[in-house]
């Protein structure tokens, strides 16, 4: 073994010195066998998918011809974009909410000694191994009329009887869906925080900076990737959740997933459907391709 | 060495924590709460707790039809995936490997994407080529889902193995199958054993993707689901807390195995 | 805060040693006060018996350190030596099991990192990524709440007297190794502190950077006289930088002295052999006030202060010379060669003594025509002055 020095790199010369088409056709029919499997459980479902955003319905029958009627459909109908507007600021709340929970929920367990870090950290990760329609259902049986939240403000006497607002109204789905989505916001930042090298925070302090600068200057800056991270994937979560809104929120929780849902189901347009996704693809592309340039500028 | 507003921080930061702490646990307390104590108009009657729910667990017919469903595409979804993730993970760690990015992509889509949009892009897709809708579409759906959790497990892993490794042992004598044998497969086995459990755990529990596959049958979340607005009765309250359980017991060995083999690298 | 701020000893920025000849930057800006100069005596930095223990095993023993005003001191150790405890100490990032650490006649035990006149350069240099060359610099003025305009001037002065001009925009990830360093450099000067330390800041560089870094470090500790205290394993890097060198082993100090008296009397048996080669024998004391050498015995021995009877013996391999002659004066050894090794400027022999065959001795010599002519298997004379010898006490055994 003389060449042990750089073997890759010579077996790497060998491989390209060697190259037939014969070689280059096996190479090929290898990748096509690897990628087959894939392409066709994702790649085809969401050519179909995309397709039929641009046909129409006829008498309860799919008409293959290319329109963009659905997409004018969406951006005329004042209902369908009062609706989808209304849906994004819901989002934006839930995501939010979740952001002012779990950001003190991450820092703490980041400063806690290394021995108790992960397992708190996991402690705030388990429930999401935890049914989701169990949670669904807990959540409206705490919210409810007859609910715990009511009964124990009863009976320490905030409230006189029980209060209806707190099911079916859209503080209900921010609370439901901040519960649930919870823990995928305080994952990232807490990740985050943990990439700061522990010297950047003993530097400031050795330039003199207080606890308080420190954190404004120092901590907060640099997780903020994390934070733009975990925002995006609630607000991809909660807008994808057609289930929940639908469940705690009542006549508020029309939200634009449950009008793509029912394209599927009530009326039976597929195609209209089918457009509305494509909208929420797109944003949903948008935010995780603007989260990934944005971490991309930052010179971590 | 903290000073007065660190330590104000860190106080307020963690009942912050302990709130988030018990708005999260909330849901399987009260579950297990409801399991053993009846309801009396509304409030949990506290001197009448039983087991007998859990008792009576045999009598729920469709409820255990529903729990075999969700294990059988749980199970079937979990090996499927798993083997798909191993073949991808391979192949894109040689250095024969073409359209890595392509296959990444493919990959990784329906895990990124909300589930409403791969449910309906199959639902379409399930449509336009005629195929009736089961529990094996439901298992599709799944292995679509669940298969970047294996994938991204044991790509990193083999991503992290040195390069030195592969050529020490080629020195040694060995050949690219022994290599493959001995060196690499063992490596394999912990991010494969994790990655099974995960995809387990979110198969068994997924709703938002199955319910526009199933068709007529049924899953555990679906049946659920739909006794949601009837309320859940003792029996199925004590099925849960059962579920549940087993899901965090798994997740638990998950995290310590996680933990154990991290710790080697 | 606000108040906390001005509260801080280190918002007057004129503490440097020489206010009035150190660079501009270091110096206290027009309307601040400037009549501290900071000559708090010889001594600037004070240890007293300070210890540092993690769960009951010590990393530094209780250990005594008076550090001089304006002196490049290196602390010299292998890895777990407690040589970077110190520092960490000193720096306020660790908490004195025991002990005191005064600064100029002030007790700074207790006092938080961000409140001691001393700065750090780490390992890792420590650069804020998402800040520029510029604003990781002027970072310490920033934090003190003095206004950017007012900090700009001394910022550039700072990058220009590192060599960094021009460099201002640039984030950490857009500059060399070599760059990064002396930003951290700049950015710790800025702040004028008392004292300086350094945590192996050159162990990521490669070895020409790091001898330029070498030079760079000790020109800009003659230029502004502060305080350094420079911690590293590389026992050359020690020798050519430093004033004086404390040499730590296992938690403890062995020695605090300039580099000749470390290199030629060591006061140890670690010291001995952990700074460069060392030929180590056994000697013994006899009645006569002789001293007895497995290689023959020494008429007047010159001792260093060691009252003990056993010592150990040691003579460097460039004082001992292969003469053809017998050199009076000098023990003379005749000796079989056992190997030779050839190292450019320096030809290295290792020797066997006829009478004493199991005590070979390391032979240095500069190398030309004559070494040549040394190969293994013949015989040579070997001598040493007496006066070359050091003593270091030995358990007797």
């Amino acid at each position: 073994m003389i060449s042990t020095a750089a073997p890759n790199e010579s077996a790497k010369q060998t491989w390209s010195g060697i190259y037939t088409t014969r070689a280059r056709a096996a190479r090929a029919g290898l990748f096509v066998l690897v990628a087959l499997v894939p392409s066709v459980l994702v790649l085809l479902p969401t050519l179909t998918f995309v397709a039929n955003s641009f046909f129409v319905v006829d008498n309860g029958e799919i008409v293959k011809t290319f329109t963009l009627s659905n997409y004018a459909t969406f951006f005329r109908d004042a209902e369908y974009w009062n609706v989808f507007i209304n849906t994004l600021w819901l989002c934006f709340q839930v995501a939010l909410a979740s952001l002012i929970l779990a950001y003190p929920i991450a820092w703490f367990i980041w400063r806690l000694p290394e021995r108790y870090r992960y397992g708190l950290l996991f402690l705030i990760i388990l429930p999401l191994f935890m049914s989701y329609v169990v949670k669904l259902f807990a959540i409206r049986s705490i919210l409810g009329l007859d609910g715990f939240l009511n009964q124990f403000l009863v009976f320490t006497g905030f409230i006189d009887r029980p209060y209806m607002a707190f099911l079916f109204s859209r503080n209900a789905i921010i609370a439901a869906q901040t519960i649930m989505f919870l823990p995928y916001m305080v994952l990232p930042i807490f990740l985050n925080l943990e990439r700061i090298p522990p010297s950047l925070i003993q530097a400031s302090s050795d330039l003199g900076a207080s606890a308080g600068t420190t954190f404004r200057h120092i901590v907060l800056p640099l997780s903020l990737p994390g934070v733009a991270g975990g925002l995006v994937f609630v607000f991809i979560m909660s807008l994808g959740d057609y289930i929940t809104p639908q469940m705690v929120g009542g006549m508020t929780g029309h939200t634009f997933g449950r009008v793509v849902w029912s394209q599927f189901g009530v009326t039976y347009d597929w195609p209209l459907g089918a457009a509305f996704g494509v909208v929420l693809v797109l944003i949903c592309t948008t935010l995780v391709a603007g989260v990934g340039l944005l971490s991309r500028q930052r010179r971590i | 060495m903290l000073t007065t507003t660190e330590r104000v921080a860190i106080v307020l930061a963690g009942a912050v924590f302990a709130f988030g702490i018990a708005v999260t646990f909330a849901p399987i307390a009260i579950t297990l709460m409801l399991s053993i104590f009846p309801l009396q108009a509304g409030t949990p009657d506290f001197h009448a707790g039983s087991f007998d729910a859990y008792w009576a667990l045999g009598n729920e017919r469709d409820l255990l039809e529903a729990l075999v469903n969700s294990i059988v595409v749980g199970g079937a979804a979990t090996v499927i995936s798993a083997i798909l993730a191993i073949v991808l993970a391979l192949y894109v760690d040689s250095r024969r490997a073409i359209g890595r990015p392509f296959l990444e992509a493919v990959i990784y889509l329906p895990f990124i994407m909300p589930p409403i949009i791969t449910g309906l892009a199959l639902l379409l897709f399930l449509s336009a080529t005629h195929v009736e809708r089961s529990l094996i579409t439901v298992v599709v759906g799944h292995v679509v889902l669940v298969e970047a959790v294996t994938y991204r497990l044991v790509s990193t892993r083999l991503g992290n193995l040195p390069l030195s490794l592969y050529e020490a042992s080629a020195d040694l004598g060995a050949s690219s199958v022994q290599t493959f044998r001995h060196i690499v497969l063992p490596q394999l086995y912990a991010p494969l054993i994790v990655g099974m459990m995960l995809s387990f755990t979110i198969s068994f529990d997924e709703t938002l993707l199955t319910l526009f596959l199933a068709g007529a049958n049924t899953t555990l979340p679906l049946t659920l689901l739909a006794m949601m607005r009837v309320g859940f009765s003792m029996d199925i309250n004590a099925l849960v807390v059962l579920v549940i359980a087993t899901t965090i017991l798994i997740a638990c060995l998950a995290a310590a195995i996680f933990r154990k083999t991290a710790m080697r690298f | 805060m606000r108040a906390a701020v001005i509260a801080d000893p280190r918002t007057d920025t004129s503490r440097g040693t020489h206010p009035d000849t150190g660079p501009v930057f270091m110096r206290a800006s027009s309307g601040e006060r400037g009549d501290r100069t900071g000559s708090a005596g010889e001594n600037c930095l004070l240890l007293r018996a300070i210890s540092k223990t993690y769960g009951g095993e010590h990393a530094l023993h209780p250990t005594d350190l008076e550090v001089k005003n304006g002196e490049f001191l290196t602390i010299l150790g292998p890895s777990g030596s407690g040589k970077t405890t110190i520092l960490r100490l000193v720096g306020g990032f660790a908490r004195a099991s025991s002990g005191r650490i005064v600064l100029d006649g002030e007790d700074i035990t207790e006092l938080p990192s961000s409140k001691r006149p001393c700065n750090t350069v780490f390992q890792d240099y420590a650069l804020f990524p998402h800040k520029t060359a510029a604003d990781n610099v002027g970072y310490g003025l920033m934090v003190r709440g003095i206004p950017a305009q007012k900090t700009a001037a001394k910022v550039s002065e700072a990058l220009r007297f590192v060599g960094l001009e021009g460099m201002a925009r640039k984030y950490p990830s857009q500059l060399s190794g070599g760059q990064q360093q002396r930003v951290a450099l700049a950015r710790s000067l800025i702040c004028a502190p008392r004292v300086l330390l350094l945590d192996e800041p050159l162990s990521a560089l490669d070895a020409d950077m790091r001898r330029q870094m070498q030079h760079f470090l000790k020109r800009i500790q003659k230029e502004i006289r502060t305080t350094f205290i420079f911690v590293t394993h590389d026992q050359e890097e020690a020798i050519t930088l430093s004033d004086r060198i404390a040499v730590m082993n296992q938690g403890r100090l062995e020695q605090l002295g300039t580099p000749s008296e470390i290199y030629y009397r060591p006061a140890t048996h670690f010291v001995a052999t952990f700074l460069g080669d060392n030929n180590i024998m056994e000697a013994t004391v006899l009645t006569n006030g002789a001293l007895s050498l497995p290689v023959g015995p020494v008429e007047r021995p010159v001792f260093h202060g060691q009252g003990a009877q056993a010592f150990w013996a040691a003579i460097r391999p460039e004082r001992i010379s292969l003469p053809k002659e017998p050199v009076s004066g000098s023990i003379n050894i005749p000796a079989k060669v056992v190997d030779v090794a050839f190292s450019g400027a320096l030809t290295t022999l290792r020797i066997s003594p006829i009478d004493t065959p199991d005590h070979t001795f390391m032979v240095k010599l500069t190398s030309c025509r004559g070494t040549e002519e040394f190969t293994t298997g013949s015989s040579v004379l070997a001598a040493f002055d007496p006066a070359d010898l050091s003593f270091f006490p030995r358990k007797p055994s």
